[in-house]
């Protein structure tokens, strides 16, 4: 089990530069995440570490081994470490189990201990009974199955994991998620992981690495990083946020829109944006808090989603599915909020991309 | 379901139905129509359509004109004595032109002579009398069973005289025979002599076969027989020669060293036959004879049947049979010489009944000519002659539709004086005129000279007119068809629907096949599909259908039928016959093991190179791709050229280099490319791009992860290659190596320059040697083609019908780049390798072309002084020649390419976009078309598409642009499929929600997005129509040369520099166009 040290490592295909810059320590036994949108950067990472690509400068270490630098190359085969692809990458020509004991022949070990070690492997996944079928026998989610078993029946010190369940449907995506992160709780094998859907990020692991445009915004426990985002990149990305403009007057946030003012007490000063969740605006009927009227209102089952208009702005709000029949179009409401996050204004365009409702 | 839609739907079913019945009807009405025309038309007795258009109209024109003078009935029957005596006259002159008695008359004593013998020739012999098959006979000098003429006419005599006299007349015969047989065969021997000479001294090695090298068991008999006659001969002249005969005289260096005798005996018998000069061994044979004839002409003559029959034996069937019939005559003869006497005796004793006969035999015995007995023969015979074809004439005119039986007689005398070519007459005569001389029977007769205007006067018939008159007889030359013509013009033109369905007969009736073949096709489309209404989408499918239907189906059926039925019922003897002869069974081996060995080869060369330019990071990849991808588009002939003038035994440039390089002492060698080695070498190196081509294209479609997952397992790039690239590409590698198969199998131009010399013959070379050799070769012709076509087809059915459907589908969604391999140490000398590959296979080859096409002596160096010029290169450009064969080859591709591309875009849109049934059926067509060997589609449109079914393009533009678009418009189907499959359809179902009509999808969304794959499709069908060279050589004529075939002149014939320039030009344009087309689709298409 290994750890990953990533050392002042850039990546320009030409001239465009997709990696700046990353400085990381990925450690023993973790489940790391990398997430971010499309053309971030996180597959090329991965790419890096696995021994696909070379970084333009910079230097990659598995353990205390230097496997990338601008001297040092060590190709894939030599990296022992385990992946699974997108498309599964399955080889059609061979069956479940030559396709899961394939890196035990390279290392050419006995035909016994490879079988135990593949039948070990794909028991794992739970996919014994079907060694002997061939890769366009089985389901989409059977494949993956056998991506895994094949990347975790040599030990590897590390496996990687690129947008494996983008191809699933979301049930499968979902059960699949939990049987990953047991697998690496048992085996206590250093995951990481490329994903875009965040769900699957805080779900998983251990510490999220989200990187936007080749930089790193923020590192942290999924739970911090939910909670505590450092930039309006990262609060978007990670939950449902609203953002809306202010202007501090003293103690309080004035914003601007909405004619209310916030209490304050931080540092900032000036223009700011203010960014709510809008789990964490609560919706009653009377009461103290901030006036609006109730401008759509959509039924989710486990929750309600209520858009809220309050002076010229707009607010979205998330309750309980259970009173749901409680507001409907039309309806005065009556918010107040529980929690905020205050950044400065830097005229970042992430709000354009909100469609207004 | 409501019953309302269930009515409207058995209301559509029945009005299909309907139709379809109706267009049933419309097609066998056609069909039986045109059977009927087609009759008429043989009625006719000319098959050519001009001809045939002349008697029509003909016919038409002696339709009656003009009032009809009323006749008095015995009036008429005068009239109708008149016509028969005429009519029966002019027939005589007609057909027998030059051997009326009256000529007969005329003519001199040579003459009679000819004419006399093209009588007893014409006339069945059993028919002849006596007299007549004696004077036969013995211009023969023998007879079928190969008895000497005298002999036989002696046992005929015998045969008609009473029992015991011919008893004795068969006794003195043996007694004679032999007693004169030691005389005969001096006399025989003795003319033998020159016969023996006249067939050793023969030069010509196409008589002989495996290129002479069975006269070396005559060169040993003669050598032998010198050795023993002339003990102490000189054989140092013989061994100068002998010296030379074979290839690689150095392996018998230590023989040659020998005493000379010795050394003589040890060569002949130690040599190989295989590798000899069949010319050289011939100087040798009559250097050898004449020694013989000088020292020890005894020994020739007691050897004379021995060595002709050696000679015979080593000779090919029919000039071995020329000779075998020779000598016989050499005996017959010398025995018609001594048997006469007898014949003599025999003749004038007996009383054989046949006066006539034994006058025949005396005056032959006595070697008297005999010509009033001739003369009273030849007038016999013509006068026999004559009443037979009185007797014909009668009964021919007896089966004249008699309803009007004198207008019609009067036709055919007008059709007869036109085919006499009797001048109009000058003279007219006035209807009360003409009546007058019907009065009295006696004038009429006397009147007979003024027949035509009498019956022009009475209004009978109208002469022909000049023009039609000289159209029609230089339309029908020969006497029997002229026969049936004028009954044809006599029975009259008929109506124009008529006419025309006699004249367009053929058409009509391939149009009924064919109208009845679509019926049942849209009956089937319709009951699979259960729509009952006609979709245009079909009509344009069996439009496609009908087309290759009629240019490339029946023309294969046809070849198929040809071969299997020579003579009118199914048998495979053509087959047995043609893989009797050792030419055409070592043809096949050349073929087969050639096209093999180039596939291996081929396969072997391209699988690594595709690999190392796709997959790793070979320097300069992206070069080396576009260089071998360039063989590819290059004239194979021009390769052969090239690799020629490289690897030719003597003044090839690399056996110049190797010879000096490695200081051998030969003349010749130590490569040489006129053998099957040379010629697999040559298939390779032009035929691996296809191999190439495919698994390069199959290597970018495949998932790169597959092999990344291989590596992240451990396996090294090398182990990966083995484990995973290679069993996945597996399917491709077979697809390519199997086009590579065909495709050197079905070749023409590189076994056509390169085997020819060195005799190793191809299938493909036998075709069109057979092609060249009249009906029994085209027979034959046809069969090679069946047996080309058939092995083409199973091993195109096998190909994509079988291991295309066990190609694993690995294309990937994203569009991941490939993984790149890192060779690291072994980068630059891989590189090094391939650039080495590159220059010797593909630029050394072009090279040479562009340095012979800049030299004046082809022997010499480029470098030498004063061997450099630009002259071949403007006087092969400026020739008008080359011009005008440009221009077409211009023409005719881009016609090829423009519809083809049309029917390309037609078919691909049908398959991909729409579900209609019966859409692979096109396709399967195109592909098949595309796999058959050049040679085969060129000799099926030349037997089907001269008229025989209706359709004559031979020798036009027309039949050559035909046959490229059989053969190469599988190309931008292609292309054009799969940038159509790569087109989701919701991004025409988009436009088509936005309002915009079919039509205008196609225009602006559709059409810009597959525009790029229509450009190359369009590029990939011009570029090899035009350079082709196999089919137009079967297809040109002098105005629709192409580029490809004038350079293969010029090369055969003119001269190798020019020849060399012009494939340089070409090649230039080829290069050029490339570019275009790169330029055009963006980089994303070359080739």
């Amino acid at each position: 089990m290994s750890s990953v040290t990533i050392r002042d490592v850039t990546k320009s295909f030409g001239t465009t530069q997709v990696l700046s810059c990353f400085n990381e320590v990925f450690r023993d036994g973790e489940f790391v995440t990398l997430l971010g949108p499309s053309g971030c950067g996180k597959t090329t990472m991965l790419r890096m570490i696995a021994g696909f690509e070379k970084p333009t400068s910079g230097e990659i270490y598995i353990d205390d081994t230097l496997v990338s630098s601008d001297k040092v190359f060590l190709p894939p085969e030599k990296r022992g470490v385990g992946m699974v692809f997108q498309s599964y990458a399955v080889w059609p020509h061979m069956d479940v189990f030559q396709n899961v004991a394939y890196p035990l022949t390279i290392q050419k070990l006995n035909k016994a201990s490879i079988r135990e070690r593949a039948d070990r492997a794909l028991g794992i996944v739970h996919l014994g009974r079907y060694k002997d079928r061939y890769p366009n026998q089985l389901s989409g989610g059977q494949q993956q199955r056998v991506a895994l078993a094949r990347a975790l029946v040599a030990e590897p010190k590390l496996l990687l994991l690129d947008e494996p369940l983008s191809n699933l449907d979301a049930k499968l995506r979902e059960s699949m998620r939990f049987e990953i992160k047991e697998i690496q709780r048992k085996l206590g094998v250093t995951v990481i992981y490329v994903t875009h859907d965040q769900t699957e990020a805080m779900a998983m692991s251990d510490r999220i690495f989200l990187i936007h445009q080749g930089v790193v915004q923020q590192v942290d426990e999924p739970e911090r990083i939910y909670r505590e985002p450092v930039n309006q990149f990262v609060a978007d990305f990670l939950g449902k946020v609203d953002f809306f403009k202010g202007q501090v007057e003293g103690n309080a946030i004035r914003l601007v829109d909405m004619d209310i003012s916030l209490p304050y007490e931080g540092p900032r000063t000036g223009a700011v944006e203010v960014a709510v969740r809008p789990e964490n605006i609560s919706i009653s009927k009377e009461g103290p808090g901030i006036k609006g009227l109730v401008t759509a209102a959509y039924y989710l089952g486990d929750v309600s989603d209520y858009r809220v208009r309050v002076g010229n702005s707009s607010l979205r709000v998330i309750a309980d599915g259970r009173g749901y029949r409680q507001f409907k179009p039309g309806d005065e409401a009556t918010l107040t909020l529980l929690e905020f996050l205050v950044y400065d204004d830097d005229g970042s365009l992430d709000e354009q991309l909100k469609i207004q409702t | 379901m409501n019953t309302s839609h269930a009515g409207f739907d058995q209301k559509e079913k029945r009005r299909a139905r309907a139709a379809l019945a109706l267009a049933t009807v419309l097609a066998l009405l056609m069909l039986g129509l045109g059977i009927h025309g087609i009759r008429q038309h043989q009625a006719s007795g000319y098959d050519d359509a001009a001809g045939f258009a002349y008697i029509r109209k003909a016919g038409r024109e002696t339709a009656d004109t003009g009032e009809k003078v009323q006749l008095q009935p015995f009036q008429q029957e005068a009239l109708a004595l008149l016509l028969d005596s005429q009519l029966a006259e002019r027939w005589r002159e007609l057909r027998f032109r030059g051997e009326t008695i009256r000529d007969f008359e005329r003519a001199d004593s040579a003459l009679r002579a000819q004419t006399l013998q093209s009588l007893l020739r014409e006339e069945d012999s059993l028919k002849l009398g006596g007299a007549a098959s004696a004077l036969l006979l013995m211009d023969d000098q023998m007879d079928q069973d190969g008895v000497p003429a005298v002999e036989r006419l002696i046992l005929r005599v015998a045969d008609l005289l009473p029992e015991a006299q011919g008893k004795d007349l068969r006794a003195s015969l043996n007694a004679v025979k032999t007693e004169q047989s030691v005389a005969v065969e001096e006399m025989a021997l003795a003319e033998g002599r020159a016969l023996l000479g006249e067939a050793v001294a023969e030069r010509r090695l196409s008589r002989y076969l495996h290129g002479g090298q069975d006269l070396l068991l005559l060169t040993r008999a003669l050598a032998e027989l010198l050795m023993d006659a002339s003990p102490g001969e000189d054989w140092a002249p013989f061994l100068e020669l002998l010296r030379q005969v074979p290839r690689d005289a150095a392996a018998y260096e230590d023989l040659f060293a020998l005493p000379a005798e010795e050394a003589m005996s040890a060569v002949l018998a130690g040599i190989d036959p295989g590798a000899m000069s069949g010319a050289r061994l011939i100087a040798l044979n009559r250097a050898l004879y004449e020694r013989l004839l000088e020292a020890a002409p005894q020994a020739l003559d007691d050897h004379q049947a021995q060595l002709l029959n050696l000679i015979a034996d080593s000779m090919e069937a029919e000039y071995a049979q020329e000779l075998r019939l020779k000598t016989d005559l050499l005996q017959a003869r010398a025995w018609n010489q001594r048997l006469l006497p007898l014949l003599g005796e025999a003749a004038t004793s007996a009383r054989t009944g046949d006066a006539e006969l034994s006058q025949v035999l005396s005056a032959l015995a006595q070697g008297q000519p005999v010509p009033q007995l001739e003369n009273d023969l030849a007038a016999r015979l013509i006068l026999q002659r004559d009443s037979d074809t009185d007797r014909r004439i009668s009964q021919y005119l007896a089966d004249l539709p008699m309803d009007n039986a004198l207008v019609t007689k009067a036709r055919l005398l007008f059709a007869l004086d036109a085919f006499l070519q009797r001048p109009a007459p000058e003279t007219s005569l006035s209807g009360e005129e003409a009546a007058l001389l019907l009065l009295d029977l006696d004038k009429a007769t006397e009147a007979a000279d003024q027949l035509p205007q009498l019956l022009q006067a009475l209004g009978l018939a109208v002469p022909l007119q000049e023009q039609t008159a000289l159209g029609l007889r230089l339309a029908i030359r020969q006497n029997a068809p002229r026969v049936s013509a004028s009954l044809a013009i006599a029975r009259g033109g008929g109506g124009f629907l008529q006419s025309l369905i006699a004249s367009q007969g053929k058409q009509l009736a391939l149009l009924g096949a064919v109208l009845l073949i679509d019926v049942l096709l849209l009956y089937f489309f319709m009951r699979q599909s259960r729509e009952w209404r006609l979709d245009i989408k079909w009509l344009l499918v069996l439009l496609i259908v009908d087309f290759l239907l009629v240019v490339q189906v029946l023309p294969l059926l046809f070849l198929l039928y040809r071969a299997l039925t020579p003579s009118g019922s199914l048998s495979f003897v053509t087959f047995g016959r043609l893989f009797s002869y050792n030419m055409n069974r070592s043809a096949l081996y050349n073929t087969i093991v050639g096209g093999l060995s180039a596939m291996v080869l081929g396969t072997l060369l391209a699988f690594p190179l595709a690999w190392l330019v796709g997959r790793t990071n070979l320097y300069g990849k992206k070069f080396f791709r576009s260089l071998f991808v360039l063989t590819y588009m290059v004239p194979p002939y021009v390769g052969a050229m090239a690799w020629l003038r490289l690897l030719n035994p003597n003044v090839g440039t690399i056996n110049q280099f190797l010879r000096g390089f490695f200081g051998l002492g030969s003349t010749a060698g130590p490569i040489n490319i006129y053998s099957l080695g040379g010629l697999v070498w040559v298939l390779t190196t032009f035929y691996y791009p296809y191999a190439f081509i495919t698994i390069s294209r199959a290597m970018e479609k495949m998932d790169p992860s597959l092999e990344e997952a291989s590596r992240v397992s451990g396996a090294s790039p090398f182990i990966t290659l083995i484990k995973v690239t290679l069993p996945i590409m597996t399917p491709s590698l077979i697809a390519g190596a199997l086009l590579v198969f065909v495709s050197a199998a079905s070749c023409y131009g590189i076994p056509s320059i390169i085997g020819a010399p060195g005799r190793v013959h191809t299938v493909t070379t036998r075709i069109i040697e057979y092609y060249g050799r009249g009906t029994q070769g085209l027979n034959d012709a046809t069969g090679l083609a069946v047996f080309l076509m058939v092995m083409a087809i199973l091993i195109l059915y096998l190909s994509d019908f079988v291991v295309a459907r066990k190609q694993y589908i690995t294309v990937s969604g994203k569009s991941t780049r490939p993984n790149i391999v890192d060779l690291r140490s072994w980068r630059l000398p891989l590189t090094i390798l391939v650039t080495l590959f590159a220059l010797f296979i593909v630029i050394l080859p072009f090279f040479t072309i562009l340095t012979t096409s800049l030299k004046i002596d082809v022997g010499k160096s480029v470098l030498e002084a004063g061997n450099f010029t630009l002259n071949q290169w403007t006087t092969i450009f400026s020739r008008s020649e080359t011009i005008d064969s440009l221009k077409n080859s211009l023409i005719f591709a881009t016609v090829a390419a423009t519809v083809g591309i049309l029917v390309a875009i037609t078919m691909s849109y049908l398959m991909q976009r729409t579900r209609i049934r019966g859409r692979k059926l096109p396709d399967f067509l195109i592909t098949l078309g595309s796999g058959s060997p050049s040679v085969v589609i060129a000799l099926g449109l030349i037997m089907t598409m001269q008229g025989r079914f209706g359709i004559n393009i031979y020798n036009t533009a027309y039949i050559i642009i035909v046959a490229y678009l059989i053969k190469y418009m599988m190309m931008g189907m292609r292309t054009v499929t799969s940038a159509i499959s790569q087109i989701h359809v919701s991004l025409e179902e988009s436009s088509q929600v936005s309002g915009a009509s079919w039509l205008t999808t196609m225009r602006r969304i559709t059409g810009p997005l597959i525009f790029p794959s229509i450009a190359a499709g369009w590029f990939l069908i011009f570029i090899p129509c035009f350079y082709e060279l196999s089919m137009t050589t079967l297809l040109y004529s002098n105005t629709t040369k192409t580029i490809g075939f004038q350079l293969y002149e010029y090369w055969t014939y003119t001269s190798q520099p020019q020849a060399s320039a012009l494939a340089f030009g070409i090649l230039l344009i080829v290069i050029l166009i490339n570019q275009l087309l790169s330029r055009l689709t963006r980089g994303s298409f070359t080739i």
